[in-house]
């Protein structure tokens, strides 16, 4: 596997990676190999950060990444798993059925039966971006975002676009396909060493349920 | 004075627009944390130097426009940094150095820009939201936005025995631009950009060259990266942008410029300078040297006085 990094300015060098497993192996060496360096995940892609401008940085990195071997699959359970308790009354709900050619009870169904993960975070504070991994239960690519965004969608809405999974960590503007609500707090700056409840690369599955 | 409520040093009375910065949050990126914290951080570090604090947890009023008066209920020393007129009990009284405010008196900060203007003042201090006193404008975490009737408050305590007289002299040069580390986009660069919009979260810019980007996958973004929209505007990340996106990004400011990107005013033109890693490396070095002396303290020139004294 030929991966090299590029200089991203002069604080920190990008990644390109090919797909999902790729990315995981890679930010998952990266952090192992610069635990002092801020490594964090794009959709394809990692970048490593650093506080102030270092010459030394993409050979570094570079060396570091000669050492990844190839591996094509994303498997489920090779991270922490979560469960999300949700329920499955979003106002677009019908909409995205109508998108994926099923009924809203197919839907519901796979999606409980799929198994997410945490490809990246961004957009605001806590707001994980979840890819299917493992088996795909329905054909998520399907649902793009909307149209038109909303201009302020709930804290603790479940949300389809791009063939994504999200749950909005707070009441904030928002494009996506609404399709139910959870309780869970996504995130909270006072929750001491674990403000966000999901980290990158991690696995979630939901429930229903409304605890 | 009878109306000394303890542990409150002051009484903000006119505000502008201003909020409680410091370094800011570094490490929670990949939660989706920006680093919110000071927008120019030379001035930031300056201000809070001058006073003994400490250049990343000591709080400072980021002033980005406006009028900010402030009654001091307290003996304490101020150092206000950046360009503004300021006064104390309406007399003109120096900015970029520490000065020994007297309680009951009253500091008004004019901004005159261009930039944010920073006010550090001894024994303030503020609580931290995952580790930092900042603001972040756009997510609402930490910090807060300063109102009329807001108090500035610390632990009881000495009027501090310091440094008064200590100043900080910029050195910094102007370039005539922003320099700026491309990504392979050509032809952005060689035109000039108008400033349509500025705020912590970006700087806005339309008119230039529209560079052909392509697409971009939803990834990482640092502060300084410059964006480019579908409708060929170009964004300049801020301190409280988004940690990623999905616009393509065209280039990265330079570490060295970043502070500069707070300066850029609305309707003003922008040069671009391209440069390469070894220039971006040399320029943010020589940055950091001019800004080690930069500070200049009461008691080197003391010392100073007392040898020619002896």
């Amino acid at each position: 596997m030929d991966l090299t990094a590029r200089w991203f300015g002069d604080r920190a060098v990008l990644v390109d990676v090919q797909e999902p497993a790729q990315r995981e192996q890679v930010a998952a060496l990266l952090a192992g190999e610069f635990p002092d360096l801020q490594v964090r995940r794009g959709m394809v892609s990692v970048l490593v950060e650093v506080d102030a401008p270092e010459a030394h940085l993409l050979d570094r990195v570079n060396s570091a990444l000669s050492e990844v071997a190839v591996s094509s699959v994303l498997r489920p359970g090779s991270a922490t798993a979560h469960v999300v308790r949700a329920t499955y009354d979003g106002e677009d709900l019908e909409e995205v059925s109508q998108l994926l050619q099923a009924t809203t009870s197919a839907v519901v169904q796979a999606h409980l039966a799929q198994t997410w993960r945490v490809a990246m975070i961004g957009f605001a504070p806590g707001f994980a971006y979840l890819e299917p991994v493992g088996p795909v239960t329905m054909d998520w690519a399907r649902v793009p975002r909307r149209d038109t965004p909303r201009s302020r969608v709930p804290a603790g809405s479940l949300a389809l676009a791009a063939g994504m999974s999200a749950v909005y960590p707070a009441s904030m503007p928002g494009g996506w396909h609404l399709v139910g609500t959870t309780r869970e707090v996504m995130f909270d700056p006072a929750r001491g060493d674990r403000p966000a409840l999901l980290a990158p690369g991690d696995d979630v599955r939901f429930e229903v349920g409304d605890e | 004075m009878t109306d000394v409520v303890e542990g409150v040093i002051a009484v903000i009375e006119s505000v502008g627009l201003a909020t409680v910065q410091d370094a800011g949050r570094r490490g929670m990126g990949h939660l989706g944390v920006p680093r919110a914290g000071a927008w120019h951080g030379r001035r930031y570090r300056a201000a809070v130097r001058v006073i003994d604090g400490d250049p990343q947890r000591t709080p400072a009023v980021e002033l980005l426009q406006g009028h900010f008066r402030m009654r001091i209920t307290r003996d304490v020393l101020v150092a206000v940094v950046g360009p503004a007129e300021v006064r104390i009990d309406r007399q003109r009284a120096a900015a970029d150095t520490a000065t020994c405010v007297r309680g009951g008196s009253v500091l008004e900060i004019s901004h005159r820009g261009p930039g944010p203007v920073y006010a550090a003042i001894t024994g303030w201090v503020e609580p931290a939201v995952l580790g930092s006193a900042s603001t972040d404008t756009f997510s609402g975490i930490g910090g807060r936005l300063l109102a009329s009737g807001d108090t500035l408050e610390g632990p009881p305590g000495a009027a501090p025995a310091l440094s008064v007289g200590s100043f900080h002299r910029d050195s910094a040069r102007d370039h005539g631009g922003l320099r700026v580390l491309g990504l392979g986009h050509a032809g952005w660069t060689t035109t000039l950009w108008r400033v349509t919009s500025t705020s912590r979260s970006g700087v806005r810019l339309r008119g230039g060259q529209v560079p052909s980007s392509g697409t971009w996958p939803s990834g990482p973004m640092v502060e300084g990266a410059v964006q480019c929209t579908p409708a060929g505007e170009l964004i300049i990340l801020g301190p409280d942008g988004g940690v990623t996106g999905g616009y393509p990004v065209v280039g990265v400011i330079a570490t060295a410029d970043v502070d500069r990107v707070s300066e850029v005013q609305i309707d003003t033109d922008i040069l671009f300078i391209p440069v390469d890693i070894p220039t971006a490396m040399a320029a943010h070095r020589d940055g950091a040297e001019a800004e080690q002396r930069s500070i200049v303290r009461r008691e080197s020139l003391s010392q100073e006085g007392s040898s020619l004294d002896s």
